[in-house]
């Protein structure tokens, strides 16, 4: 049991809250569940978690996955004015439910016994972290601007372009200094909230383009913010689509199919002047470099070189990411329907372009060697020995702590689809220079 | 614990009695171990917190199969035993008619008196009106015709409730597929194995022909190859081995991924001859390019506003449309204001919602400018232009054609019998004169009220005209207040009408202002200048001098004044 653990349950619990009376068996286990996890965790010790500038922290170390994977909850904590979380052996049930009820603004009174909230042992200093500017903390912050970005859409208020041209400036950071890194973060996929973590990972793949081609930083932020707030239309399509499983059925497609122009509407209808290019991006990404896509462009040209480009990062992140009714494609297998669809639905310069930069093997890709041990690729993509991690032994032993390996090209048996041999890449982000 | 249940419903699947076996017993430990968690159910995989949970294929066809019993959520205790998942599992696996009728699976899991098991049925939650909606991801990338259509006919054909038809059309559609260019066929089968609608899949697979299977077999991709030996894998009697020899050993898996490396390296190799490096400057379409981008964003204005077809959308385009301009006129951005405006102006047909956005838009400060410029443009003058954009309505258009420079006996004409639009227009256009002169030229009686209104408030432009228009009728002490104001203006112009007046009681007021300490040296000499042209007030102001002889209570600069504006050739001494 470990940290996660204990967000899994607590926020199960806190969910089920929100929707069963409190004596709803799902509640009761949820509690129930999160207290096992807690007991298990902390065995006979006190724990404090700690959220800050973003960040989770159980006492002084840093919980990097959890901080994205449970972006959400820690939102929520956030919102309701939880900064730390103390719990003192042995946690108490009923302080338990009193917590999980006060974070799901359920109960107005905070636990005051065996959990307590706001008791800041830690500062930012003592955590290290007074400057801390990870790629982790820009990435979750990049994500948080992008749900502002859509609710607000969705509440036909105005996006907050500023904070998202700040978002993509920071990212325009890591990808100059951390390039290896930022392709890393780009392979973050989560469960909670495709669209965001999709919309980030586009714009640092963008952005990683962007660098490849010399662009001027002035470019690439104006092609990160497209590229950002591609998809920030969805937030105004009909909300009963977001509710319906699996396929859907052509007046669904032909409602989904709008989300460009309304992403674009609500783009003009919030820049500032010079930020209304990002409209472009969201118009065209689904238009097609033979102009056969949609919407009908009303205007002769071919979408915009940045739409084009965007649109190869787009369906490349899409292609790798697994989907309620498709698989996660393998990197390669992406390259490679991009490849076929050069010429007539993408730009055939724009997919040299990605296939150039993310090469045979690129960075996050998880490869299965001739022994059945598994690597995540962590550089130089374009070279028959290649830096990778070891993840997991030949005997099949997950390791805790991969172990930097230089990997022959002749030795891979296959690229995998991350999620197919449950490996997060970015998890080994600290390992990456 | 997806995986988990995954691997249960793939083992289950493969033994009688498989709560006996040793990964069955594991995977229900490890499902237990999340007790208290609740996956929601929907076709083709689990949900948890709104969000679609990845897992093995196995699971989709577990969630599909418990979806088809009406499963809406599925969630376990730490009682979970092996026997009671199994059996479980083993009522899952019937035909949801066969579970119907013995109850249903909730029934059928009461009945046996599982434990460790907690199940809601979705007619069960609709009662309690407690479904609540979850976010679910959305499909967003890019269409792939082929799967489309394929998995589009293939649900069409899941649909038939009759089996035999059921299978007819499936050899239908072999009969279809076995047409096609092997490359087509991979394409179509690799896609099936990517999709998590496993009933689909197997639907089509259970029909295929070993054979046909076997040409397609090397050129799937590797990860598709591994879900055909999954499908292989729970295959039932001697299909299995047909299917076994005819997929072949994984050397083929192999010689694909060497030919997918190969044809990946080899576009590289291609590319890199012509591919700029980071050192290289990029190509025009790369550059900093504000005018490219501004024009681009223009024609996405013309876009959006095109394609947009309902009058709601419309008016957010229409929104969308005066933000531009509304921001590019408060940056100065003229030339950019222009655009945006034309971006709209200039198509052809413009929707309604969008040509009432465009007639609202004029408040006289936005229009001003770009009248000028597109005046300039088009050759056209400002009221053929004016009311070319926006009809006839003088309350629209009174404003903008006399900040235009409209004369006031066309703007009176335009007014007609009804003084109130000018009235309307007075206190936002740049020059209010004309519209004032118009106003007194239509007659209209209750102007003068309406002046004054105007004339007491500090916000109005134009209020030195409006006296010159109503100063006459005004009294001497309010004439008085406005001599005091700092607008000068305003106060000079009361300082005049005071001086024609003649009166005892405004010459004095003058000539108070005149001795003021309030009053600057150029104050001073207007003043002094409009009193030397009056009998009394040239009184007054000899008065200054002579006192000033006497008591030299004056200051230097007031006798100066008195002294200029009287023509005296010296100072009084």
């Amino acid at each position: 049991m470990n940290t996660r653990s204990v967000l899994v349950s607590f926020r199960q619990a806190k969910n089920a809250m929100g929707l069963y009376p409190q004596e709803h068996p799902a509640v009761v286990s949820g509690v129930l569940g999160t207290l096992k996890a807690l007991r298990d965790t902390m065995a006979e010790s006190d724990m404090t978690l700690t959220l800050v500038q973003g960040h989770l922290y159980r006492e002084r170390e840093p919980q990097p996955h959890e901080s994205l994977e449970f972006s959400d909850l820690l939102a929520g904590l956030r919102g309701a004015g939880i900064e730390t979380v103390t719990f003192t052996a042995p946690v108490q049930v009923n302080d338990l439910r009193q917590a999980i009820a006060f974070s799901a603004g359920l109960s107005p009174d905070p636990p005051e016994q065996s959990v307590r909230f706001n008791e800041h042992p830690y500062s930012p200093e003592d955590l290290g972290i007074a400057d801390d500017d990870s790629p982790r903390v820009r990435y979750a912050a990049a994500m948080d601007t992008l749900k502002k970005a859509m609710l607000s859409v969705g509440h036909d208020d105005r996006i907050p372009m500023a904070d998202a041209t700040v978002a993509v400036e920071r990212l325009l950071e890591v990808t100059v200094a951390q390039p290896a890194a930022a392709l890393l973060l780009a392979t973050l996929k989560s469960h909670d909230g495709y669209t965001f973590y999709h919309s980030v990972n586009v714009a640092i793949l963008s952005l990683a383009m962007s660098q490849n081609l010399g662009m001027d930083p002035e470019a690439s932020k104006t092609l990160a913010l497209g590229a950002l707030l591609h998809d920030v239309g969805k937030a105004r399509v009909d909300a009963k689509l977001l509710n319906t499983a699996g396929r859907l059925g052509p007046d669904e497609w032909a409602e989904m199919r709008r989300h460009p122009q309304e992403g674009a509407t609500a783009i003009l209808a919030s820049a500032a002047p010079g930020q209304e290019f990002a409209a472009v991006v969201a118009f065209e990404h689904h238009a097609r470099y033979d102009r056969t896509g949609y919407p009908l462009l009303g205007y002769a040209r071919r979408p915009h070189p940045f739409s084009r480009l965007v649109t190869v990062c787009d369906v490349y992140d899409a292609l790798t990411t697994r989907r309620s009714y498709r698989r996660a494609e393998s990197p390669t297998r992406a390259l490679l329907t991009l490849a076929k669809g050069a010429g007539t639905e993408f730009d055939p310069a724009m997919v040299d372009l990605l296939v150039s930069m993310v090469g045979v093997h690129p960075v996050g890709a998880v490869l299965e060697l001739e022994d059945q041990s598994l690597v995540v690729v962590t550089a130089a993509p374009n070279t028959e020995r290649i830096e990778a991690l070891l993840v997991q032994t030949a005997s099949g032993e997950r390791l805790t702590t991969p172990e930097p390996v230089i990997v022959d090209e002749k030795r891979v048996v296959e690229q995998l689809p991350a999620d197919i041999v449950d490996v997060q890449p970015s998890e080994f982000l600290d390992l990456v220079g | 614990m997806v995986a988990a249940l995954g691997s249960a419903w793939t083992t289950a699947g493969l033994y009688p009695d498989v709560s006996k076996q040793e990964p069955f017993r594991v995977a229900a430990i490890r499902i237990s171990r999340y007790a208290g968690a609740e996956l929601r159910v929907r076709a083709g995989g689990f949900v948890i917190s709104g969000d679609p949970v990845p897992g093995p294929d196995a699971a989709g066809r577990l969630a599909n199969a418990l979806f088809l019993h009406g499963t809406e959520s599925l969630g376990f205790t730490q009682d979970l035993t092996p026997e009671s998942l199994a059996h479980l599992l083993k009522i899952v696996a019937l035909a949801p008619e066969v579970v119907d009728d013995q109850g249903g699976l909730e029934g059928m899991v009461a009945a046996a008196g599982l434990v460790g098991i907690r199940l809601t049925m979705r007619n069960q939650l609709a009662g309690l009106g407690g479904d609540t909606p979850e976010a679910f991801t959305v499909p967003d990338e890019p269409d792939i015709p082929l799967e489309m259509s394929f998995l589009d006919q293939l649900e069409l054909v899941a649909a038939q409730p009759d089996a035999d038809e059921r299978t007819a059309a499936v050899m239908g559609l072999i009969d279809e597929f076995t047409g096609l260019a092997p490359g087509s066929q991979a394409e179509l089968i690799d896609r099936l194995l990517g999709t998590s609608r496993a009933d689909l899949r197997d639907l089509f697979l259970d029909q295929l022909a070993p054979n046909d299977l076997a040409r397609v077999v090397e050129h799937l991709d590797p990860t598709a190859f591994r879900v055909l030996g999954e499908y292989v894998s729970y295959v039932e009697g001697p299909r299995r081995g047909e299917l076994t020899e005819a997929i072949g050993d994984p050397a083929s898996v192999l010689r694909f991924r060497a030919r997918v490396a190969e044809s990946v390296r080899e576009r590289m190799t291609g590319i890199q001859l012509a591919r700029p490096t980071s050192a290289a400057a990029p190509s025009a379409d790369f550059a900093v390019d504000h005018e490219g981008w501004f024009q681009a964003s223009t024609e996405v204005m013309q876009g959006v506003a095109l394609v947009e077809d309902r009058p709601d959308r419309q008016g957010r385009v229409a929104e969308a449309w005066k933000t531009r301009v509304d921001v590019s006129l408060a940056g100065q951005e003229d030339e950019q204001a222009l655009a945006w405006y034309n971006s709209i102006i200039d198509l052809d047909d413009p929707p309604d919602p969008l040509a009432e956005a465009v007639a609202q838009v004029p408040d006289t400060e936005q229009i001003k400018g770009l009248l000028e410029r597109r005046r300039a443009a088009a050759g056209i003058g400002a009221r053929e232009f004016v009311e070319l954009l926006m009809g006839s309505d003088p309350g629209r258009v009174i404003g903008p054609l006399a900040d235009a420079g409209e004369d006031s006996t066309h703007l009176a004409a335009l007014a007609g019998d009804d003084p109130e639009t000018l009235l309307g227009a007075i206190a936002s256009v740049d020059d209010p004169l004309p519209v004032i002169v118009a106003l007194k030229a239509a007659g209209y009686r209750g102007a003068d009220p309406r002046l004054i209104e105007l004339l007491d408030s500090p916000e109005t432009h134009g209020r030195a005209e409006i006296l010159v228009l109503v100063g006459p009728s005004l009294g001497v002490d309010r004439l008085g207040r406005l001599l005091l104001e700092e607008d000068e203006a305003v106060s000079r112009q009361a300082a005049e009408i005071l001086r024609r007046g003649r009166t005892t009681a405004g010459l004095n007021l003058l000539f108070q202002r005149f001795e003021s300490e309030d009053a600057d040296d150029p104050e001073r000499e207007f003043l002094a200048h409009l009193l030397a042209g009056t009998g009394d007030g040239a009184n007054l102001l000899k008065g200054v001098m002579t006192a000033s002889n006497l008591l030299t209570g004056h200051g230097r600069s007031l006798r100066a004044a008195a002294r200029s504006a009287l023509g005296s050739a010296e100072e009084p001494r």
